[in-house]
């Protein structure tokens, strides 16, 4: 081989590199294109640290407007995840809202129990739904060290909506009864 | 020979045998023991049956076992032959067999009749003995010296340790001291071993102050259940509420069953209105908001334990300014609720309070899903604010007062209704004058500002002329305040919290009310009622104050909030129907919502259409100061635009020619003050003179020239 052959192969390899490299980095990198709600429940200081650190990582933050159902971090211990986050996303986001909001319980892939959100929501995390809708949806409580041992671990997000959508199928004996 | 003398006897004693006298002689008892007394009866008649009742020899004669005659006296006639005699054997009587004589003759005729008593050493004792304890068991709130009392000689044994006593047990000798909550058990054995079943009883001693203090280490919480100890009184009073039954007397209803309220129920006793339209199928998503642990209330006279304590007290009397306040959320499994993880319940129990605003407000302000959404004089803000403009009753930095402060509580019955309101839970007025309060607002003649103004008293509320607008922004608070005017289930929004779809709500801030007469009754559309059209409006009416100008002294005009809502008509039934919040949430879908609430009201299939409902709501809160804000004469007077005043029946009955010809043709006047105050104030001339109603009675006016 000629070294203008060998020159070539080089700076082909270099270019396919340089591209490649920067793709693999923005696929790495969470999309920009979700959000992350957070319900403000009077845990200013977890709450500011929470946002802070998201926002640095470049995530967008909105916090919902006040309502009577954000209540206090035991009353809003659900998590919603819209089916379009990233996976990354996820493993991003989630172990941090987990660290700083103890009282998380719930884990939910939004529309596995028939609920139509808007779009917008299917790309979003909701940190700080109610209990009152956990209950009503029949959602289990989920372990949050096996949750976070499996998100980590997952490596596509079906996965991860796969072991949601088995942990969350709904008891026989749930306290709220449909419609009651 | 012998034939014959044989023969003599017979016809001699035949007749005597035939008509012998009958006398029996007994005693009560077969053995004795020795010094127990011997009563003796004996029988005396004749042949025929009938008593002999007048012998003349009645003797009983007593022998002993040694034929030792003790006695030999006559008996006492007890009557209707009957005779009597009582021996007391002595102590030391001779034990065996003893012969006990009667000999009665009558009419010359003797009989003689024996019967044989034992005595014994001592008779069988099978008889146990009967222990009582005074006091009796129960709850104290000081130590008590328990006596035990036997009703015949033998030995008491008792435990205080819960133990089964035994003869091996303490002896009771002297008053057992209980200072402590103690089980104590007993029983006594009598002389001839015969002991009776031990009895148990429990002493529960709370000698703990009563008084709810940071400080009274030895008030704890033991669950829901906690203040029925010493408050079981007034749980049994909250149990038969309107906040806790959610249903209560219709009294004041013209419409309806004698019970209603809010409770889902299919009999008609249901109510709906025009926000969430009805509890049916949403007891879970409004029970967060009840004044109870979870579970639906049930209705009954005679709630037991469980009952009572289903009643969380604390969401009325929780402290908000402790550490950590009481706070509750929903258990995972059960659903109903607990405290929150991390409050010192303890401390929670011993600093309850009686409620102060926010309490009340904590849901009071949120009725129809949200913060000011359904009353439209009441927010948030009503319990922080300092805006006294906003509310000048409740503003920090003017009267400052508590709910209760005009809603009386009796045995944790609220007093006051709002219009719309179907229960009535006290019968105790809410008014705003009273001897503590504008004392002298009351009067038709004194009080206000003008002689004019004072008249207005009689028929027109406080309210009326006191809240120009509701549903006002306080100035110090982030929320707006804005009130719902209009929701409607064809559209909706999403709830990122609750993860659902909500009705389309329409909301706005300072809004004129709208007036109507109210004697103090209301008419409402309950779930299952045929639905009415007010021809007024249009609309299907949900509840209407009743009253009209023509009405009796005490109806007046009030301010009220008109609310509308588009919801679906069941048009096979006539009726709203109550569709499923549980389906709408869901998916947001209004057609399948409507199907299940259909299913619901045991009418699937039937056709359906959107109509547009309203009810009026009377308006009591967010009074300003009257400087300042107090309605002008103008703002009602010769002009609609606030009120119609012709149209609610102030108009004049006739042509204004045919209403001066009454007395003196058509003549000109400044204004219809003047009029008034010539005709009315002046000549005394009862309103009926112009006008198709009449106020002679309650002012004194008269009603001929």
């Amino acid at each position: 081989m000629t070294s203008f052959s060998t020159t070539r192969i080089i700076l082909a390899v270099v270019f396919l590199l340089t591209v490649f490299s920067n793709t693999m980095v923005y696929a790495a990198e969470p999309s920009a294109t979700f959000t992350v709600e957070i319900a403000d429940v009077g845990k200013s200081k977890e709450f500011k640290e929470l946002v802070t650190l998201l926002e640095a990582k470049g995530i967008k933050t909105v916090i919902p407007p006040a309502n009577i159902r954000i209540v206090d971090e035991q009353n809003n211990c659900a998590v919603w995840i819209g089916k379009n986050v990233p996976l990354t996303a996820l493993q991003t986001v989630l172990p941090e809202a987990i660290r700083l909001y103890p009282y998380l319980k719930y884990f939910y892939i939004v529309g596995e129990r028939g609920e139509v959100p808007p779009e917008a929501f299917t790309r979003t995390i909701h940190i700080g739904g109610s209990i009152e809708a956990a209950l009503y949806k029949k959602l289990n409580v989920i372990d949050r060290q096996e949750f976070l041992k499996t998100l980590a671990a997952a490596k596509t997000v079906a996965e991860l909506h796969k072991y949601l959508l088995e942990k969350n199928k709904a008891l026989k004996t749930a306290p709220f009864a449909e419609g009651n | 020979m012998r034939k014959m003398l044989a023969l003599l006897l017979v016809s001699i004693l035949l007749p005597v045998l035939a008509y012998a006298d009958t006398l029996t002689v007994s005693t009560d008892k077969a053995t004795y023991a020795r010094g127990e007394v011997m009563k003796i009866t004996a029988v005396y008649k004749n042949s025929s049956g009938t008593p002999i009742t007048s012998p003349s020899t009645r003797e009983v004669r007593i022998k002993n076992p040694s034929d030792t005659e003790l006695v030999q006296t006559s008996m006492a006639n007890a009557g209707s032959g009957v005779y009597t005699y009582n021996y007391t054997l002595s102590t030391s009587a001779p034990t065996g067999t003893w012969e006990v004589r009667g000999k009665f003759v009558y009419n010359s005729t003797e009989t003689k009749t024996y019967t044989y008593p034992k005595v014994a050493t001592s008779t069988a004792d099978t008889t146990t003995p009967v222990t009582t304890a005074s006091p009796a068991a129960g709850t104290y709130t000081a130590a008590q010296n328990v006596t035990l009392t036997r009703n015949e000689t033998g030995t008491t044994y008792y435990t205080t340790n819960g133990t089964a006593p035994t003869t091996s047990s303490t002896v009771y000798s002297a008053p057992i001291n209980i200072a402590a909550t103690t089980t104590l058990k007993y029983f006594s054995r009598d002389t001839a071993g015969n002991s009776e079943a031990v009895k148990t009883g429990v002493y529960t001693i709370n000698t703990v102050a009563k008084t709810h203090d940071a400080a009274n280490a030895s008030l704890t919480w033991t669950g829901y259940g906690t203040c029925l100890t010493c408050h079981r009184t007034s749980a049994t009073e909250m149990y038969q509420g309107v906040h806790y039954q959610w249903m209560g007397s219709g009294a004041k209803m013209t419409t309806g069953p004698a019970k209603q309220g809010k409770m889902d129920s299919l009999d008609g006793a249901s109510a709906l209105n025009a926000y969430c339209i009805n509890v049916l199928g949403g007891w879970k998503a409004c029970g967060a908001c009840h004044a109870g642990t979870g579970a639906k209330p049930v209705a009954t006279t005679t709630p037991d334990d469980a009952q009572l304590a289903s009643i969380d007290c604390l969401m009325c009397h929780k402290n908000g300014t402790i550490a950590t306040p009481y706070a509750r959320t929903r258990n995972a499994t059960t659903g109903l609720f607990e405290p929150n993880v991390g409050v010192d319940m303890n401390n929670v129990v011993r600093t309850v309070i009686k409620p102060v605003r926010n309490t009340c407000l904590g849901c009071h302000a949120k009725a129809g899903g949200g913060d000011a959404v359904k009353r439209g004089d009441i927010a948030l803000a009503s319990g922080t604010t300092a805006d006294a403009n906003y509310d000048v009753h409740m503003a920090t930095s003017r009267g400052n007062l508590t709910c209760q402060a005009c809603h009386k509580f009796t045995n944790h019955k609220v007093a006051g209704r709002g219009s719309d309101l179907r229960p009535l839970d006290s019968t105790t007025a809410v008014t705003c004058s009273s001897t503590t309060c504008h004392p002298t607002k009351n009067s038709l003649t004194s009080g206000h500002t003008t002689t004019d103004v004072n008249h207005h008293i009689g028929r027109v509320a406080c309210q009326t002329c006191h809240l120009p607008t509701y549903a006002k922004n306080a100035n110090d608070t982030t929320a707006t305040e804005a009130t719902e005017t209009n929701r409607t289930w064809e559209a909706y929004e999403w709830n990122a919290t609750l993860l659902r779809n909500e009705p389309l709500p329409t909301k706005a801030n300072d809004i004129t009310p709208k007036y109507a007469f109210w004697n103090g009754t209301s008419w409402g559309n309950n779930l299952t009622d045929a639905a009415v059209i007010d021809p007024t409006t249009g609309f299907y009416k949900i509840s209407r104050p009743n009253g009209a100008i023509t009405d009796a002294a005490g109806t007046k005009l009030y301010p009220f909030k008109y609310k509308t809502a588009q919801q679906p008509l069941d048009t096979t039934t006539g009726k709203l129907i109550g569709l499923s919040t549980a389906s709408f949430f869901a998916d947001g879908n209004y057609v399948t919502a409507i199907n299940t609430g259909l299913a619901n009201m045991g009418r699937t299939g039937d056709a359906w259409k959107t109509v547009t409902t309203d009810e009026l709501q009377v308006l009591n809160h967010q009074i300003p100061p009257a400087s300042g804000n107090v309605l002008p004469c103008a703002a009602c007077h010769k002009n609609t635009a606030r009120i119609n005043l012709p149209a609610i029946g102030y108009a004049i009955k006739a042509p204004l020619t045919t209403i001066c010809n009454q007395c003196h043709g058509v003549e000109t006047y400044l204004d219809y003050k003047w009029v008034h105050d010539y005709h009315v104030t002046g000549k005394r001339y009862d309103c009926s003179f112009c006008h198709n109603f009449s106020r002679a009675t309650e002012r004194g006016l008269s009603t001929t020239k």
